[in-house]
């Protein structure tokens, strides 16, 4: 068995089971320790509050930060990471190869774009993560906010990025099969990693925001 | 350090699934600093509302998480007196609870109900400010955080009937309203006082004051005393179960109308075997019913805006009822500031830090984004329906040489009301 081999086969399946086991503990976890009811009396509903907080949170947001004007000194940070995100799942799910890899775990598969699309979303990205990681350079809350733990999963999602994009371009003139490993390694990697760290946050987002829909929809209070 | 150990107990005691998905999922992007009127007011990095969790977040981190754990194998923790010190001056004098973080933050954290348990958490570990603290003892004592005693109430309402020719109906049992206000309007305020008297005698409201549930300030939910915030509830809630009222109507308060109406269901749950309502829920009620009718000409010529307070519109949800009146006795010259309604800067003076000395210096500073505000429109008159806002108004408006009248809602509608003869001003 080769690097390649074994980054895509054993490792990829122990990888993809630390990962999954990891997300239904923390999903768990939240929902076996509970919240509290709000008993108050509504002034609204819960639900459309949700709904709100949705269109609001994936459609508009990440792109149109005017809507809430708590970002009008550095609209960038919310572009970016609209950016990223956008570039990211796109990437993830609408790429030919990794549509097929998805097969392979699940037994189906869907449309996929064509690869020019793809590698501009890769790009964009990747500029995304690099405007965010300058923020957290250069602005002093950036810097305030950023620890180890935050540089390490920077690098840990980037790396997956970068290492597609060399293998898609055949830079450095390195050999398919070597680049083609690093890659997996580096998604085997970021698999294991995400329970483990913030970038959880793909999971608990869901309920954060189902969360404060509800609250402010019961309120009465455009969420 | 002991009080350090109590205040990591009570957070890990009221850790659930809410708490821990909330400080899960914080990516540390720091957007809320911007939403934050006293990061925006200083430029400090320390004041970003994550940050003012931090007792919070720790506790939840180093017992909560692996991580955690594996860290306290190498590091036995503590706190030292300057971090303690920190905590507490950034969860009670640089945050007003206003809860615009929370509509900023992309992942939706709740920061404001977060900041609030990070108090709770402090108070149970005897770390509330002096001030504050004072205050919720001398409300428990006095019944008002001011130290209003019932004689002083009495002699006060007195005076307020003299001057001001209102009916002022005192322990009336089997009325529809039991009104409750606050002692900031009864010794800043007053006129506020009387204008709520008249729109109640203009619009034909069998209503009364209570001697006892005489207090809608709650001081405790400043400090983040759990039980006597609860204590002060049931004080104004007995009383208007004693008198038989249908509904509490609470004037200009910002924290109370959420406060009591939380605090109630929990006590006596859903129904209410009462309403309660806002001074501004009751004005539109009986504007609605035909009982007060509103002259459009009476701010002839006065640029009018309305201030949303954090509690009563973006935690209360009462956006649209201010503006409904606002267009009526203002019609051609209400004007918005930018921006308004949940998305409203915060005045910089609410959540108890108005009361705090302490605060003084960075409360004008949390005020600047106000400023900016109405220096954009220069309105002659800005309107709010929270008396700590129109505080907080009133200093930040001298503080900074601006010409501005500063009203509270009530007076505008009294001023208004079709009986009235016309104050112009």
């Amino acid at each position: 068995m080769d690097w390649l081999e074994f980054f895509r086969g054993p490792m990829f399946q122990i990888a993809l089971l630390v990962f999954i086991l990891g997300m239904v503990y923390r999903f768990l976890r939240i929902v076996l320790m509970g919240w509290k009811k709000d008993y108050s009396p509504p002034r609204g509903s819960a639900a459309a509050g949700v709904v709100k907080t949705y269109v609001k949170g994936l459609g508009f947001l990440p792109f149109l930060p005017p809507k809430f004007p708590g970002t009008r000194h550095r609209p960038l940070t919310y572009i970016a990471g609209g950016m990223f995100h956008l570039g990211l799942f796109v990437v993830i799910f609408l790429s030919t190869p990794h549509m097929e890899a998805w097969r392979s775990v699940l037994g189906f598969g869907w449309p996929t774009l064509p690869t020019p699309f793809i590698d501009g979303f890769a790009a964009m990205s990747m500029i995304g993560m690099i405007i965010l990681l300058s923020n957290r350079i250069v602005s002093p809350v950036g810097r305030m906010l950023t620890g180890l733990g935050e540089w390490l999963n920077w690098i840990v999602v980037f790396l997956p990025l970068l290492s597609g994009w060399v293998l898609y371009h055949h830079l450095f003139g390195m050999p398919y099969q070597t680049i083609f490993a690093i890659h997996m390694f580096t998604v085997d990697w970021l698999l294991i990693w995400i329970p483990f760290s913030r970038i959880s946050h793909f999971m608990t987002y869901f309920i954060t925001r189902t969360m404060h829909g509800a609250k402010f929809g019961r309120l009465g209070v455009e969420p | 350090m002991d009080a350090d150990r109590k205040l990591a107990q009570y957070y890990l005691q009221h850790a659930d699934g809410w708490l821990v998905a909330q400080l899960d999922v914080c990516a540390r992007c720091g957007i809320c600093a911007e939403a934050c009127p006293f990061y925006l007011g200083t430029g400090d990095a320390t004041h970003t509302p994550i940050r003012k969790i931090e007792p919070l977040r720790r506790a939840v981190q180093e017992n909560l998480t692996a991580f955690g754990w594996l860290r306290s194998l190498f590091d036995k923790g503590g706190s030292s007196a300057q971090e303690v010190s920190d905590w507490v001056s950034e969860a009670y004098f640089t945050c007003t609870v206003c809860n615009r973080c929370s509509l900023a933050c992309p992942m939706g954290i709740d920061l404001g109900a977060l900041i609030q348990l990070t108090r709770e958490g402090l108070a149970a570990a005897g770390m509330t400010p002096h001030s504050l603290a004072d205050a919720v003892r001398r409300q428990d004592a006095t019944g008002s955080p001011l130290g209003v005693t019932r004689t002083l109430f009495e002699n006060r309402l007195d005076w307020l009937r003299q001057e001001e020719g209102v009916d002022l109906p005192l322990d009336v049992p089997e009325v529809d309203s039991l009104v409750a206000f606050t002692s900031i309007e009864l010794i800043k305020f007053p006129g506020n006082l009387a204008a709520m008297a008249k729109v109640m005698e203009a619009a034909g409201e069998s209503w009364t004051l209570s001697s006892t549930g005489r207090e809608s300030v709650n001081f405790a939910t400043f400090s983040g005393d759990t039980e006597e915030q609860t204590e002060f509830v049931r004080r104004l809630t007995e009383a208007a179960l004693e008198l038989g009222v249908k509904r509490i109507i609470l004037t200009e308060c910002g924290h109370a109308y959420d406060t009591v109406r939380r605090i109630a269901s929990r006590l006596y749950g859903l129904p209410l075997p009462f309403e309660v309502e806002n001074i501004l829920e009751t004005i539109v009620r009986f504007l609605r019913e035909g009982r007060i009718r509103l002259r459009p000409d009476a701010f002839a010529g006065q640029r009018i805006t309305f201030h949303d307070a954090c509690k009563l519109q973006r935690l209360g949800g009462l956006i649209e009822q201010p503006r409904e009146i606002l267009h009526l006795v203002a019609p051609e010259t209400f004007v918005e500031m930018t921006p308004n309604r949940e998305a409203q800067w915060c005045c910089g003076g609410g959540g108890g830090v108005l009361a705090s000395p302490e605060a003084d210096e960075i409360r004008m500073k949390a005020f600047l984004p106000k400023v900016e505000q109405l220096e954009r429109i220069s309105p002659d008159a800005v309107v709010t329906a929270c008396s700590t806002c129109r505080l907080q108004f009133l200093d930040g408006s001298k503080y900074y040489d601006m010409d501005i009248d500063v009203r509270g809602i009530t007076e505008v509608v009294a001023a208004a009301l079709e009986t009235e003869t016309p104050k112009g001003a």
